[in-house]
């Protein structure tokens, strides 16, 4: 009995947790390790190889002045910034996008821009492989902006400032190029402009900085309910299969069981998005890429799948508290509404060949407080 | 007793083709039937969940290179999830009969289970193993 006592009491030492009090011993070591895989903040940003401009203060420079510009529009009232509002986040409160120039609404909601730099895959659908191709979308689609490459070309070699500076990047001036050469050095140029869109650090990364290096005044700043979420979130909710990394993101695509049946049809989400990926003139194969062909290592060998029809990209959570309303098709209003609907998902809406992850998370109402004091902490 | 020279030549041929050097670093190594081994390194050497890498593979049988792959096929996948991955390896055989398998990621935390599939011209070998990421 004596021996079994004292072995008693080593496993009761070994397994005991790091920190001393109530508050800080939350988590255990394996858990510790995955909240700190959620930074640091920011990341290390490198340069996108695919755009030669960018990190160029120039390019930087001429690409705020065309965000913010409503004549990159065709009928002049909708600059980028109309629906990407920089006091909204960079998206627009709607539940789906607005066209500049019809009487008609898009089939999407807009997602914030915030933090996009050295993403992999660009929109809901992954469409384009590059910030700097996805920023020619909206620009041409005509349910968008509804502009021309050549339209576009005249207006910026008729402003001077954007001339100059078109000159001072590409060394010639607009005139001089193709109407589509224009339209991709302008796209690369409102790329490294998104590129400097970063949200500010959050509350939950002074605490993930504070138990990095065992900070007990700083652990104990974030409140205990945010940490019980942020233990769900990496626990018993499994959100962190994908939601991980610095960003919350995989940056990979999910269907979750949001109907996507639109006016008239459906969308296909990510199925449609390698498709269309795939022909772009503009993705990372084709002759627009400034990175040496062997360099573009991933994109080239994406592969379609049935499962892929009503996939959405698995959105970024950082600032997610300013980005209502939620989903692809702004379906769900407020962040309670999403824990809802992870709450009592309905599995018959979920692909019979897709992941195998999700299940009602059946959360208390204690629970679901919790979750939502660390989502708002993000 | 004398050896033509074309049986000479063909000789000289086989062994080189299965002398080829094959000087993975890190490398794993599975084995499997009839004295074949799989040895394979993954490049960047810890995979990371949304990060892409790649694969180089030789085959051993005994304590030689065997370079005499018909064909090769990875495919990675989470049984848990009864999930793959989103893209689809791209294989090659490079000169010194190493293969090296690109586009690969693995979109999500968990267990892994990588398949290579190698046929040979008299017999198909599979070899599995397992990362946890």
């Amino acid at each position: 009995m004596k021996c079994l006592s004292k072995v008693s009491l080593i496993v009761f030492i070994i397994t005991l947790p790091i920190y001393g009090n109530s508050t800080e011993t939350l988590f255990n070591e394996q858990e510790r390790k995955t909240i700190l895989s959620f930074g640091p903040w920011p990341p290390t940003q490198r340069p996108d190889i695919s755009n030669r401009f960018s990190g160029n203060k120039k390019a930087i420079k001429l690409g705020k002045g065309l965000f913010f510009d409503k004549n990159l529009s065709k009928n002049n009232i909708f600059a980028c910034a109309s629906c990407h509002a920089p006091d909204r986040h960079f998206s627009d409160g709607l539940n789906v996008s607005k066209s500049a120039h019809i009487a008609t609404s898009l089939t999407r909601n807009t997602p914030s821009i915030l933090n996009l730099a050295n993403n992999r895959w660009f929109g809901w659908g992954g469409e384009t492989d590059s910030l700097w191709a996805h920023s020619i979308r909206p620009l041409l689609s005509p349910l968008e902006m509804g502009n021309t490459a050549s339209n576009l070309k005249q207006y910026i070699n008729q402003k001077s400032t954007y001339r100059k500076l078109y000159f001072e990047l590409a060394g010639k001036m607009p005139d001089q190029d193709s109407d589509n050469e224009v339209l991709v050095t302008i796209a690369k140029a409102l790329a490294s402009f998104q590129e400097t869109l970063i949200s500010p650090a959050s509350s939950f990364d002074s605490f993930r900085e504070a138990l990095s290096k065992n900070n007990k005044d700083g652990i104990e700043k974030y409140s205990a309910s945010a940490q019980r979420g942020l233990k769900l979130f990496i626990g018993e909710g499994r959100c962190n299969l994908c939601h991980f990394g610095s960003k919350f993101s995989s940056g990979e695509f999910a269907d979750i069981g949001i109907p996507f049946l639109i006016k008239g049809g459906v969308d296909p989400g990510r199925y449609i998005g390698i498709k269309e990926f795939k022909t772009s003139p503009y993705n990372q194969m084709g002759a627009f890429n400034d990175a040496p062909k062997h360099m573009i290592k991933l994109t080239q060998y994406v592969r379609l799948q049935h499962r892929n029809w009503g996939e959405f990209k698995v959105p970024s959570l950082r600032g997610i508290r300013h980005t209502a309303p939620y989903m692809h098709n702004g379906s769900i209003p407020t962040l309670e509404g999403v824990i809802e609907h992870y709450n009592n998902i309905n599995m018959n809406r979920l692909h019979v060949d897709g992941e195998r992850i999700l299940r009602p998370l059946n959360l208390t109402k204690q629970q679901t407080q919790d979750l939502l004091t660390f989502l708002k902490s993000l | 007793m004398i050896m033509s020279r074309t049986s000479l030549l063909f000789f000289f041929l086989f062994f080189s083709a299965n002398c080829l050097s094959c000087n993975l670093s890190n490398n794993t190594i599975i084995e499997g039937k009839d004295n074949f081994s799989l040895h394979y390194s993954l490049q960047p050497s810890i995979i990371e969940a949304s990060k892409p890498f790649t694969i180089q593979v030789c085959l051993y049988q005994k304590n030689t290179h065997f370079t005499q792959i018909e064909d090769l096929i990875f495919d990675a996948s989470m049984p848990a999830h009864g999930h793959g991955m989103n893209y689809k390896a791209n294989i090659t055989k490079l000169k010194n009969g190493v293969h090296l398998i690109e586009g690969l990621l693995l979109h999500m935390p968990g267990e892994w289970q990588f398949t290579f599939k190698a046929r040979l011209k008299n017999q198909n070998l599979n070899f599995i193993s397992h990362h946890s990421i």
